[in-house]
């Protein structure tokens, strides 16, 4: 499933004093299985790309096709896209309604058409593939935490048995142990079921150690398109769009700039660490 | 979705109009709303329509952003339109189809009516087009003051009123941000009768009450961590200050009304003649 955008353009309010050119030219090809991370300060029109991706913004100009699904036709199958794009928003426990969890998670797929003892599968699969227990399914989702309540509703957009997952912040106001279960979730998701992962992100120690590919935009442009390390050894760059350098990267880039170059692929502090310490046990 | 509401919404600029004291535009307002029901004859209504474009020009909104506050409320026009044109009985009777009958009568009554209420909502959005609810609040608020002699608790009135209307916006949002999430789900808004339409808006609805809920809560503490005490003799970030704008302002609308209420008040001394009344009348 890949997604191929060329020269897209968005403009918000056209033609009244809001304006605002929230998309310049952008032009992306993600391919399937990635694991990329879209990054850029508030107002960059990250957002507003994501949003394209399963059509709740409507092209405006330039061209887009996600998998076999043109989007630059006036008429799309809304229905198989929002199936194929599995859009999780910012706070997504926000968007929960229904009386049960079960209910609430089956809400996505018997929207997109699928058959009602499917649906039962999907619902057990999704809420167990979030690692909640199945005894949750007749709760109420107002009774669960907030972090609980968040893996329910991951798991209302994957029980669509989406291609491509679009996550909007998906840490964000959750503590460092929910962060990471939702982060592993992902990337399970991403290396174990071949799911194209695109996630929107303000952290970016978060990025550095999980994706595979950063995104940069600024301005309504896609300023950067590069692996974590490349992207990061521009530290004066990335510092000058607003965006932190991971402190890992910080470390690397030090080490560089003294001459000393680790080769292997270093996310972690653990990593560095080791690499650090072979570097150590080799020069004595 | 919800970015095209326009009734009421403000249109920012640096017009004549929009620096005119809120107060004076609330009270000259309430006298034009009032005003306007003294006018009963076309030819009033075309002076009102040449005080509306004075009143439009020196504002600076464009003209088809105070025209689109009137489509909003279109279909009670059409509605009441045709209830005049057919229900009127008069002495002229123009078509008679069925049991339809339509009068001269009926159609200027309908005309007249359609007019009145167009200038109503009309006059009422440039209002709110130049001023921002803030400003609003604070007027009504300054212009209540006397009631509060009658232990009416006018702070705290227009405290719920600023309340309630900072929360639109952010409320606005919320909704199309949770209409967007659903439609990421696949809810479908759109098709589908009457029944399964309303039962589509459930998704919606519940979450937006949640977290409105929540909303009022927080706001709530945050306004007792900071010690909010009610009317206790709070002063204004920005004092309200009368220019010589709202002077000439006044001026042309208390002239203008003035003549409005001297032709409404003398209007049977005019020696007419018949065939031209029922422009006046």
């Amino acid at each position: 499933m890949s997604i191929v955008a060329k020269q897209l353009n968005f403009i918000y309010n056209q033609g009244t004093p809001f304006e605002k050119h929230a998309l310049r030219d952008v032009n992306v090809e993600i391919g399937d299985g990635e694991f990329v991370a879209i990054v850029g300060h508030t107002g960059s029109g990250k957002t507003t790309f994501v949003q394209h991706l399963n059509a709740l913004i409507r092209l405006q100009s330039g061209s887009l096709t996600v998998g076999d699904i043109d989007l630059t036709q006036k008429k799309t199958d809304l229905k198989r896209l929002r199936g194929m794009v599995g859009m999780v928003f910012q706070y997504p426990e926000y968007q929960l309604f229904a009386n049960t969890v079960e209910e609430d998670i089956a809400f996505g797929p018997k929207n997109i058409g699928v058959d009602k003892e499917k649906i039962e599968t999907l619902v057990k699969d999704s809420l167990e593939l979030v690692g909640m227990p199945l005894a949750v399914l007749k709760k109420s989702p107002f009774d669960l935490s907030g972090g609980e309540k968040r893996r329910v509703a991951l798991a209302g957009v994957l029980a669509m048995q989406p291609k491509v997952l679009v996550l909007d912040e998906p840490t964000a106001g959750l503590d460092p142990n929910g962060k990471r279960e939702i982060l592993s979730l992902v990337k399970k998701l991403n290396r174990e079921k071949g799911i194209t992962v695109i996630m929107v992100s303000h952290d970016m120690n978060e990025v550095f150690e999980n994706v595979d590919r950063v995104i940069v935009f600024n301005q309504g442009q896609v300023v950067h398109d590069l692996p974590p390390r490349e992207l990061f050894r521009k530290q004066q760059d990335v510092e000058g769009m607003n965006l932190e350098v991971p402190y890992v990267a910080q470390f690397l880039n030090a080490l560089e700039s003294h001459g000393v170059v680790l080769n292997q692929d270093i996310r972690t502090v653990d990593e560095a660490f080791a690499a650090v310490n072979a570097l150590k046990g080799g020069s004595k | 979705m919800f970015r095209d509401i326009t009734f009421g919404q403000y249109y920012p600029s640096n017009s004549f109009v929009h620096k005119m004291d809120a107060r004076i535009k609330l009270v000259l307002n309430l006298l034009y709303l009032i005003g306007i029901f003294f006018v009963v004859s076309f030819v009033g209504f075309a002076w009102i329509t040449l005080f509306l474009l004075i009143a439009i020009f020196a504002s600076k909104v464009p003209l088809k952003n105070v025209l689109k506050s009137v489509k909003g409320i279109l279909f009670l026009m059409l509605f009441m339109i045709v209830l005049n044109v057919f229900f009127t009985k008069g002495e002229n009777l123009l078509v008679k189809w069925w049991i339809f009958e339509i009068y001269a009568e009926g159609l200027i009554f309908a005309a007249k009516m359609f007019l009145r209420l167009s200038y109503l909502v009309i006059g009422s959005s440039l209002l709110t087009l130049t001023t921002t609810p803030v400003d609003l609040t604070h007027a009504l608020e300054s212009l209540l003051k006397p009631l509060t002699w009658i232990k009416v608790p006018v702070h705290d009135l227009a405290l719920i009123m600023s309340l309630a209307l900072s929360l639109i916006p952010s409320l606005i949002n919320e909704t199309d941000r949770i209409i967007r999430a659903q439609k990421a789900r696949g809810a479908d808004f759109d098709t589908g009768g009457l029944i399964k339409r309303a039962k589509a808006f459930v998704p919606i609805l519940i979450p937006l009450l949640v977290s409105s809920f929540r909303r009022a809560e927080e706001l709530a503490f945050a306004m007792n961590s900071r010690c909010y005490e009610g009317s206790t003799h709070r002063t204004c970030m920005r004092v309200m200050k009368l220019s010589w704008r709202d002077f000439v302002g006044t001026l042309v609308v208390i002239l203008f009304f003035a003549a409005v209420f001297t032709v409404y008040a003398t209007q049977d001394t005019w020696g007419l003649s018949e065939g031209l009344k029922w422009l006046y009348f």
